[in-house]
C-alpha cells in the first residue's frame, strides 16, 4: 500500500469538499457586498459544467488510449471539445429559455401532456446517464487497484459502495459546489504533471515529446504483433531502448502520430467523430445544467468558459498522453503481454504522474481522477433521480407528492442506476473508459440532439414525428453499441463500426422528419418558438 | 418561521415608534440543478416551516396593522452583504432579524446570515430566536394564504407571443449553421485527411510535427474564437 499517494488522494479529495463548503458558506455570510452575483453565476456554471463533463473518460482515458494507440484517439478530446460548440450554436440559449427542469420536459413544453415522449425521453435519460456512469467506475475501480494492491471487482464494489452513498445521503445537496472545486482540481493536476513532464524529460521543450512519439509503435499495436522471441524483459530496458527494440523487431509499422489504428477506414472516422460532436448536445446531464443558468445569455457566456476549460485541458491530455506512450513503453507493453489490459487501458496518466513526480504526483493524480469521477458521477445520478421523479414518478404514479417524497424517490432511483452500473463495471473492466463514454454520446448525438434539434428549429415538426426520432434513434444507436461490445462484426450485412452515430443519427433525424411530413400535430408550436426565440424576459 | 416572528417583532416595535418598516427578502441565489434545490428546501422546512412569499406578508399585515410597510428591491450578492448594503440606504433605527435556528451541520456549512449582520451593522440590530405560535397566529393565517407553490423557486418564464415570421428562425438558424460550419468543415476535414490522404497526414512540416497533428492542434483554439465570434454575433438579438 503506497501510504503516501493514499494520503494525498484523500487529502485532495477532502479538501474539494471542504472548500466547496466554506464557498457556499461565504456567499451566504459575506460582508462585502458584490453586485458580481450574477457575473460570478455563469463562471460557476463554467466551472460546475466543467467538472460534470471532465470525467475518468477524460482525466484517464482520453490520454490512457492516446497512450496505448497514438493520435488518433485524440478525436476523443477534440470530439469532446467540438460538440460544446455545437451545443452553444444551436441549444444552448433555447434550452435555456424554455427553462424546464429536464429535458423530456423541455420537449413536452412544446408537445403538451405527451407522455410518449415524455416517457420514452425519460427512458433515454436514464440509458444513457446509466450506461455514462459504467465507465467512471471501471476508472475508480482501476484506481483503487492501483493505489491499494486490491483485487479489481473488490475495488469496485467499494467504491461504488462510497459513491453511491455520496451522492444519495450527503451529495443530494449543493453537490454544484464540490463540482465546480472538483472541475478546478483536476484541470490543474493535469497542468502540473504536463509541466513537470516537459521540464523532467523533454528539457523543457513540448516538442520534443511529439518527436519522440513518431519513433513509437503504438504499444497496444505492437503487443498484439510482436512475435514471442523478440520479447525482452521490459522491466529491464530503458524507455527509449524498449522502443528501439520493438521498432526494430516489427519494421514498416505505424507510429503514435499515424492516424487510422483506432477508427480503420472512413467509415469508422466519420461514425466516431460524429457522435462525439453531435453527442454533447444531447448529454442529459449537460443539458440540465444549461436550465440553471440565470439569464439566456448566461448560457452562452458559461459555454464559452467551458470552450476554454474543456479544450485547454484537453490539449494537455494530447500531449500528456503522447508523452506516456513513450515513457511508459515498457511498462505498457508489460502490462498489455500479461493480460493486465484494465491497467494498460486507463492508467497511464497516474503511472506517468509517479513516473515524473515520484508518489506525491502519483498521489494528485489519482486525486484529480477521483474529483473527476466524483463529480460526474453526481452530475449524472443527479440527472438520472431529477428525470425519474419528475417525468414519471410525479407525472404518472403520484403527481401530489410532495418534495420530501420527491427527494427520496429521486433517491432510489440513484441507488438503483448506480447499481446497475457498478455491476456492468465487474463485466467491462478492459475496456478503455474513454471509448465506453464515446458509445454513450454516439447514443446521446442519435437521440436527444436530434430530437430537441427539430423540436426547437422546425415549426412543421411533430408530435409523431418526435417519437419517432427517438424511438429510431435509441434503437438502432443501442443495437449497434450492443453488438460492438460483444465483438460482432456486422449485424445483418452491415458492419458494426466504433460508434453507432453515422447509422442511427441520420437515421432519427431522416425518419422524424418523415413522420412529421406526414403527420400534422405541431404542437403548442406558436407559443413554444416564441419562448424558446424570443426576447428575454426579466423575472 | 423565523421571518414571520421577524417580521412581527419589527411591526410590534414599529408601532410603539411610530416607524416605518423596510422590507428585505434576499433570495439565495445558487448554481443548483433543480433535485437539489428540492433537497435544500427539505432541509430548510425542518427549520421554516411554510415557504411564503416573504414582501407581500409583509405588506398585509402592515395594513391589518396599520402600518407603514416598504419593500426594498434587492440585488443578488451575498446575503448578508445585501441586507448590509440596504441598511446603509436606510439608515434605519433598528435592522430586526429572524435567527433560524440552525445548529450542527447545518450550522456549519451554511453559517448564521443574522449573525453576520449583527457581527458587521452600523445600527443597532434585534434578533428574534425561536417563535411561539401562538403569538403568531394573524400573521400566519396571512401567511398561510401566500404559501409559495413548492416549485416556484425555479425561474417561471413568461412568454410574450411574437408572431412565427417575426423570430426570423430561418435567418437564425443560417446563421447559426454559418458559424458552425466554420468550425465543422475543418472537423470533418481532419476525418478525411486521415481517412483519404494518411501520406499527407503523416508528412512532417515543422521538426516531427506533422500535417495531421497540427491540423488536430489548430481545431481547438479555431473551435474558440468560432464560439467568442457567435456570441459577439448572437448578443444583437438579445
Amino acid at each position: 500500500m503506497n501510504y503516501v499517494a493514499l494520503s494525498i488522494v484523500l487529502g485532495l479529495v477532502a479538501v474539494s469538499l471542504l472548500v466547496a463548503i466554506y464557498s457556499r458558506r461565504y456567499s451566504r455570510t459575506a460582508a462585502e457586498f458584490y453586485v458580481a452575483g450574477r457575473k460570478i453565476s455563469w463562471l460557476q456554471n463554467s466551472l460546475a459544467l466543467t467538472g460534470d463533463y471532465l470525467s475518468a473518460a477524460s482525466f484517464l482515458g482520453v490520454a490512457g488510449a492516446i497512450a496505448v494507440v497514438g493520435i488518433d484517439k485524440a478525436w476523443d478530446g477534440i470530439g469532446y471539445f467540438g460538440g460544446y460548440i455545437v451545443l452553444l450554436l444551436l441549444l444552448a440559449v433555447p434550452l435555456r429559455k424554455i427553462g424546464k427542469f429536464t429535458a423530456p420536459e423541455a420537449l413536452t413544453t412544446r408537445f403538451t401532456g405527451n407522455r410518449a415522449i415524455r416517457f420514452s425521453a425519460m427512458f433515454s435519460v436514464v440509458l444513457i446517464s446509466t450506461f455514462y456512469i459504467i465507465p467512471q467506475f471501471i476508472g475508480a475501480g482501476a484506481l483503487l487497484q492501483l493505489l491499494l494492491g486490491w483485487d479489481y471487482v473488490f475495488s469496485l464494489l467499494v467504491i461504488g459502495v462510497i459513491v453511491i452513498s455520496y451522492v444519495a445521503i450527503g451529495g443530494m445537496r449543493a453537490t454544484t459546489y464540490n463540482q465546480i472545486i472538483q472541475g478546478v482540481i483536476l484541470w490543474m493536476a493535469m497542468a502540473l504533471i504536463l509541466i513537470l513532464t516537459v521540464v523532467n524529460f523533454f528539457d523543457g521543450n513540448i516538442l520534443g515529446i511529439v518527436e519522440k512519439a513518431n519513433q513509437t509503435i503504438p504499444p497496444e499495436y505492437a503487443a498484439s504483433r510482436i512475435a514471442d522471441p523478440d520479447i525482452p524483459t521490459w522491466s529491464e530496458l530503458t524507455a527509449g531502448a524498449a522502443v528501439a527494440h520493438v521498432a526494430q523487431a516489427l519494421t514498416g509499422e505505424p507510429t503514435g502520430l499515424t492516424p487510422g489504428i483506432f477508427a480503420t477506414g472512413w467509415m469508422n472516422v466519420f461514425a466516431l467523430s460524429i457522435g462525439l460532436v453531435f453527442g454533447t448536445a444531447g448529454l442529459p446531464h449537460v443539458l440540465t445544467r444549461y436550465f440553471t443558468v440565470e439569464r439566456p445569455r448566461d448560457a452562452r457566456t458559461s459555454t464559452l468558459g467551458v470552450l476554454v476549460l474543456v479544450g485547454t485541458f484537453y490539449l494537455m491530455a494530447t500531449f500528456v498522453g503522447l508523452a506516456a506512450m513513450y515513457l511508459l513503453y515498457p511498462d505498457l507493453m508489460g502490462y498489455f503481454l500479461d493480460g493486465q489490459d484494465s491497467i494498460a487501458q486507463n492508467m497511464a496518466v497516474p503511472l506517468l504522474g509517479q513516473l515524473v513526480g515520484g508518489n506525491i504526483m502519483l498521489g494528485i493524480a489519482i486525486g484529480g481522477a477521483f474529483c473527476a469521477i466524483l463529480s460526474t458521477v453526481a452530475g449524472l445520478l443527479i440527472t438520472i433521480g431529477t428525470s425519474v421523479t419528475h417525468d414519471f414518478y410525479k407525472e404518472v404514479i403520484n403527481p401530489d407528492a410532495d418534495e420530501r417524497r420527491q427527494v427520496k424517490v429521486a433517491k432510489m432511483a440513484i441507488v438503483g442506476a448506480g447499481t446497475i452500473a457498478v455491476l456492468f463495471g465487474i463485466g467491462l473492466a478492459d475496456q478503455n473508459v474513454s471509448y465506453l463514454v464515446t458509445l454513450a454520446f454516439g447514443i446521446a448525438a442519435s437521440v436527444f440532439f436530434p430530437v430537441l434539434f427539430l423540436s426547437v428549429w422546425w415549426t412543421k415538426y411533430t408530435s409523431q414525428g418526435a417519437l419517432a426520432t427517438i424511438v429510431t434513434g435509441i434503437t438502432i444507436s443501442a443495437v449497434f453499441v450492443g453488438a460492438r461490445l460483444l465483438g460482432m462484426d456486422d449485424l445483418a450485412g452491415i458492419p458494426v463500426l466504433v460508434n453507432p452515430a453515422l447509422y442511427s443519427l441520420p437515421a432519427a433525424m431522416i425518419v422524424g422528419t418523415i413522420v412529421s411530413l406526414r403527420t400534422d400535430d405541431y404542437g403548442d408550436v406558436d407559443n413554444f418558438m416564441s419562448l424558446a426565440h424570443g426576447a428575454e424576459v426579466e423575472e | 418561521m423565523p421571518a414571520l416572528a421577524a417580521t412581527k417583532k419589527a411591526m410590534d416595535l414599529a408601532e410603539m415608534m411610530d416607524a416605518t418598516v423596510f422590507v428585505a427578502t434576499v433570495p439565495e441565489k445558487t448554481p443548483l440543478t433543480v433535485l437539489e434545490q428540492m433537497g435544500e428546501h427539505v432541509e430548510e422546512f425542518r427549520y421554516t416551516g411554510e415557504i411564503a412569499n416573504g414582501p407581500e406578508v409583509a405588506r398585509e399585515y402592515g395594513i391589518l396593522r396599520g402600518i407603514e410597510v416598504r419593500e426594498m428591491p434587492m440585488e443578488s450578492g451575498p446575503i448578508v452583504g445585501s441586507i448590509l448594503r440596504v441598511a446603509d440606504e436606510v439608515k434605519p433605527d433598528m435592522i430586526v432579524i429572524g435567527n433560524s435556528g440552525r445548529s450542527g451541520w447545518e450550522r456549519i456549512t451554511l453559517g448564521s446570515v443574522a449573525e453576520g449582520v449583527m457581527r458587521h451593522s452600523r445600527y443597532p440590530v434585534t434578533m428574534t430566536k425561536g417563535y411561539n405560535k401562538d403569538e403568531l397566529t394573524e400573521i400566519l393565517s396571512i401567511a398561510n394564504g401566500l404559501i409559495k407553490p413548492s416549485m416556484d423557486y425555479v425561474t417561471e418564464t413568461k412568454v410574450v407571443k411574437v408572431p412565427l415570421q417575426e423570430l426570423q428562425l430561418g435567418k437564425r438558424l443560417g446563421m447559426s449553421f454559418a458559424a458552425l460550419l466554420t468550425f465543422l468543415a475543418p472537423y470533418f476535414g481532419l476525418g478525411i485527411l486521415n481517412s483519404f490522404f494518411e501520406d499527407v497526414a503523416t508528412t512532417a512540416v515543422i521538426g516531427s510535427m506533422t500535417v495531421g497533428l497540427i491540423w488536430l492542434l489548430a481545431l481547438f483554439p479555431l473551435g474558440i474564437i468560432t464560439g467568442i465570434g457567435f456570441h459577439r454575433l448572437a448578443a444583437e438579438y438579445d
